[in-house]
């Protein structure tokens, strides 16, 4: 029973300390980024375990945590709003060329990110070579480029 | 908020991104409020947490942390005055319905022998080797309220609480 309510409440509290920390806390990839989930991830890990190390606590966890992503995946199918509070909704940065601040200020992204993006998917050089720039639900940049003139 | 010209298919909603922001901030005052509580000691061992009760005669006092966590590593020290410590044998007991939630690590000094009552565990001492604190490491087995209550036989008694966090 134990490992099922762990299981729970860690889930819980993972998915709203993450979505408190906003989309990007995930996505960047720098290296203090990994060293960052690296460290949450084995600090979740002894809350998870605590002092049972049987096969069968953690059967029962990996049960529950599958479960429970299963079902909340189930509830944001019917429950369109609930998608959006649990994974966001895109935010358009960039609109022809031009950077949106107020937005770029509220979700912590600068030139900088947009420009590290555009140059990764599309070898993009210069920000006026950028049509759209959008933060995706994934925290992910997506750049679409501007038609070549 | 800036409203750019959308001509591809996305379904941005804003008005919810700006209320998905509002609560983000609330949520970062909280969690800095958190961190607040933890380095004061409310939600485990730190400044606002150690706490001591002693006994009306000033002879038995006992140092323990008000906020602790379960099965993490606690410490309780007994301090005895010299004026309540008799020539010869003396003992120290403590509560057993306290005891029973714990899993007592180690005690400095250790005890000549103990013995098991119904309500409480006897320790007793050699004054020779005068122990004027007895320093107990221990974890708490379970969350929730703890009730302490110590004393020395035939002395001054003293109660105290704690509370074990998950």
């Amino acid at each position: 029973m134990e490992a099922v309510i762990r299981g729970c409440i860690v889930y819980l509290f993972v998915l709203i300390i993450f979505r408190i920390s906003g989309n990007r806390t995930l996505a960047k990839s720098t290296s203090f980024d990994f060293v960052l989930l690296l460290i949450i991830s084995e600090t979740i890990q002894e809350a998870l375990v605590d002092d049972d190390h049987s096969m069968t606590h953690g059967f029962l966890l990996i049960v529950t945590l599958v479960g429970l992503s299963i079902a909340l995946s189930f509830l944001k199918q019917y429950f369109p709003s609930l998608d959006k509070w649990i994974d966001g909704s895109p935010v358009i940065l960039m609109d022809h060329g031009k950077l949106l601040t107020e937005r770029l200020a509220k979700v912590r992204v600068d030139e900088r990110d947009i420009l590290e993006s555009a140059r990764k998917s599309h070898g993009i050089e210069r920000l006026e070579q950028i049509k759209y720039a959008v933060l995706e639900r994934s925290g992910e940049i997506a750049v679409i480029p501007a038609a070549a003139p | 908020m800036e409203v750019p010209r959308i001509d591809f298919e996305i379904d941005e909603d804003i008005r919810h991104s700006e209320k998905e922001w509002r609560l983000e901030r609330a949520g970062w005052i909280v969690m800095g409020l958190v961190t607040l509580a933890a380095l004061s000691g409310i939600l485990g061992r730190g400044p606002l947490s150690r706490q001591s009760a002693t006994d009306a005669s000033a002879r038995l006092t006992v140092r323990y942390d008000r906020f602790e966590r379960a099965h993490a590593k606690s410490e309780i020290r007994l301090e005895i005055a010299p004026a309540a410590i008799a020539p010869g044998l003396f003992q120290v007991w403590i509560d057993r319905n306290y005891l029973d939630g714990l899993r007592i690590v180690s005690m400095d000094p250790e005890p000549e022998r103990f013995e098991v009552s119904s309500d409480r565990v006897i320790y007793t001492y050699n004054a020779a080797g005068t122990p004027l604190s007895l320093d107990i490491d221990c974890e708490f087995e379970e969350s929730g309220n703890h009730r302490g209550r110590a004393g020395i036989s035939g002395g001054p008694e003293v109660a105290w609480e704690q509370f074990a966090y998950p």
